[in-house]
């Protein structure tokens, strides 16, 4: 990721978010920090100030900005600093200089959260995360008007670069981890069942708290996998049989417990869950298989330490699984990749391929955006690699504009099957230009791939647009390094090439005359419905 | 350690330091690369520079008086 950065002239934040010519605006940056309440603290008079007036003023710079930037709006708030006037005191204040900070901290808070304008950069927090000891009597405040002491800049950096990361789909998806002095302490080959270390107190207590660290990135949409060289029956018996351990075995979507090469098991587990091996991070003891890994398959991250605390303090600061949002959806994909391995053994008695599809019993829903699905459609145009045509990426700002765009539309796709719910998974979104649609967007979250469903949603967009009145379907291919897979998808469809290049492709549909795309296995659910939320301005 | 090591990762020198060099004689030395400067004499001496420390840093001669004082000796070509 290489960012090309503009720096806002010293103190013109106003002007720089207010005018149209400004550098940061003719700069037409994805990301924009914004730090209003820098140096704030220390200006005479300012803690005087009732809290709402500080409030107010960063805020009116947000509301400016939004005006012309529909980007990543990253708003950094205030920093905790040195001074109280009436020292220990200064929480027996009606307001104390620290809780003034809170209370600021707070309101901001609430109104990213309400109006979904801006991201908080939480600088008073990230300052305590980087031990900073002097925040605001530092030599760099004072000599150069840089508030913002060195240490608190590192800590700062990670979170812009995990925001910028989660918006242009850099976020990772699973972690994948060994089990002996991993999981748990000690080996449980030769210690045995009760022998290894988990729960009570140190070190067992290092484990349960890793564990449940975990066990908190899955509930928040990570997936979970083991690959661990062990023989299987012993590492199963520990999640039988330990009570005090904190992730069970339904946790996991992907296991290689073996003697295999790691390296091997873990392309396998990525093929399995259908994720680049670019989408895995691994946590494991053993420097010598660390090592090995990261020679072999350098897309894999690689949780640098041996040590349990300081396996535990990776984890919980690397920012490497954060995204803009967290969705139904990243509650619903844990159980979807259990749903798939049900989904392989129950079917796989079915010879054909058709017969396969028919069994699994899809039911396909086709839909035009509300408010209630922006926050998934723009978390999956930022984490959708493989199949996605066009690998544009937007904020939730720049979809919620685009659904009240006159000329533009943008559609959603669900899906069920007898073993899973696996709710919104595919967005589309049409420029409409006269009587020809042209596909700004099209994608399809990779887990439901293989099933027609794409062509079933493609298809319901072609119907509605020649409801529409619509005569042409324009789709484009911009090529990435993962979307290969996609390359054919509209000729697939019947789309008539107009303009190739070797990454990028133009093709066209005539719509009166296309065929069925969708397949007979699908059911086109509550059609009625769809119609009629599309045809809602 | 040579004072040009020193000031080379922050400005573009055209020919070596002399002892006389200031940011009258050095156009790169404004205010912005006199903080790196500060900086980078706080790594080689590996402590905070004082406060009368930093305001007497105003030639080559003064840095290497400076560092000088707190065991570093810097060289000049």
């Amino acid at each position: 990721m290489f960012g090309v950065f503009y720096h806002g002239a010293f103190g013109q934040l106003a002007q720089e978010v207010r005018d149209t010519g400004s550098g940061l605006l003719r700069h037409q940056p994805d990301v924009v920090v914004l730090a209003p309440l820098t140096g704030v603290v220390g200006r005479p008079g300012d803690f005087s100030r009732p809290v709402e007036h500080i409030v107010d003023e960063a805020w009116s710079h947000v509301t400016a900005l939004r005006e012309r930037f529909n980007g990543l709006l990253l708003l950094q708030n205030m920093s905790t600093q040195e001074g109280r006037p009436f020292g220990i005191l200064d929480a027996r204040r009606e307001l104390g200089r620290a809780d003034f900070v809170r209370s600021v901290n707070l309101h901001l808070s609430r109104r990213c959260r309400e109006t979904g304008l801006a991201y908080i950069l939480d600088v008073q927090f990230l300052a305590g995360l980087a031990g900073a000891v002097w925040p605001g009597l530092h030599k760099q405040h004072l000599m150069a008007g840089r508030p913002l002491a060195d240490v608190i800049v590192s800590q700062l950096a990670p979170d812009i670069a995990a925001f910028c990361a989660a918006l242009k789909g850099f976020a990772r998806k699973c972690l994948v981890v060994d089990l002996d002095n991993t999981l748990w302490g000690g080996v449980v080959g030769e210690e045995g069942v009760a022998g290894v270390n988990i729960g009570g107190t140190y070190p067992g207590n290092l484990y349960t708290a890793l564990q449940t660290e975990i066990k908190m990135l899955h509930e928040r949409g990570v997936t979970l996998a083991i690959v661990s060289k062990n023989n299987e029956a012993d590492a199963w018996e520990v999640f039988d049989q330990r009570s005090e351990m904190v992730l069970n075995r339904a946790d996991f979507s992907a296991h290689r417990i073996n003697w295999r090469d790691k390296g091997i098991n873990l392309r396998d587990v990525a093929s399995e869950l259908q994720i680049d091996l670019d989408a895995l991070v691994l946590l494991d003891d053993n420097p010598v298989e660390r090592a090995l890994i990261e020679e072999l398959l350098p897309q894999v991250e690689v949780c640098p330490a041996s040590d349990p605390l300081e396996m535990l303090r990776w984890l919980t600061t690397c920012r490497r699984f954060d995204t803009l949002a967290i969705t139904t959806e990243d509650a619903l994909r844990a159980k979807s990749h259990a749903a798939s391995v049900l989904r392989r053994e129950t079917v796989s008695n079915v010879d054909d391929l058709e017969g396969y599809l028919t069994g699994l019993g899809t039911e396909v829903q086709v839909g035009a955006l509300t408010t209630a699905q922006i926050a998934r459609v723009a978390q999956l145009t930022q984490k959708t690699n493989q199949f996605n045509l066009t690998t544009r990426r937007l904020t939730e700002k720049e979809v919620q504009d685009l659904m009240s765009a006159p000329d533009w539309r943008v559609f959603w796709c669900r899906c069920r099957d007898r073993f899973a719910d696996e709710g919104l998974i595919g967005a589309a979104i049409v420029k409409i230009e006269d009587a020809s649609w042209r596909l700004h967007t099209f994608l399809m979250s990779c887990r439901v791939l293989g099933r027609g469903i794409e062509k079933a949603f493609l298809h319901a967009i072609c119907q509605h647009a020649v409801a529409q009145g619509a005569g042409v379907m324009i789709g484009e291919f911009i090529r990435t390094a993962k979307n290969s897979q996609t390359e054919t998808f509209f000729e697939s469809c019947g789309f008539t090439v107009q303009q190739r290049t070797p990454d990028h492709c133009l093709s066209q549909l005539s719509l009166p005359s296309m065929a069925e795309l969708k397949p007979r296995w699908i059911a086109m659910n509550s059609v009625e419905t769809i119609t009629a939320s599309m045809s809602t301005p | 350690m040579k004072v040009d090591a020193l000031f080379s990762p922050i400005l573009d020198l055209k020919a070596p330091l002399r002892p006389e060099d200031s940011p009258e004689t050095i156009s790169a030395w404004d205010s912005i690369s006199h903080i790196q400067l500060i900086l980078a004499i706080e790594d080689v001496i590996d402590g905070e520079l004082t406060t009368d420390e930093v305001v007497s840093v105003t030639s080559v001669s003064k840095i290497i008086e400076i560092c000088r004082a707190r065991g570093v000796e810097l060289t000049v070509e």
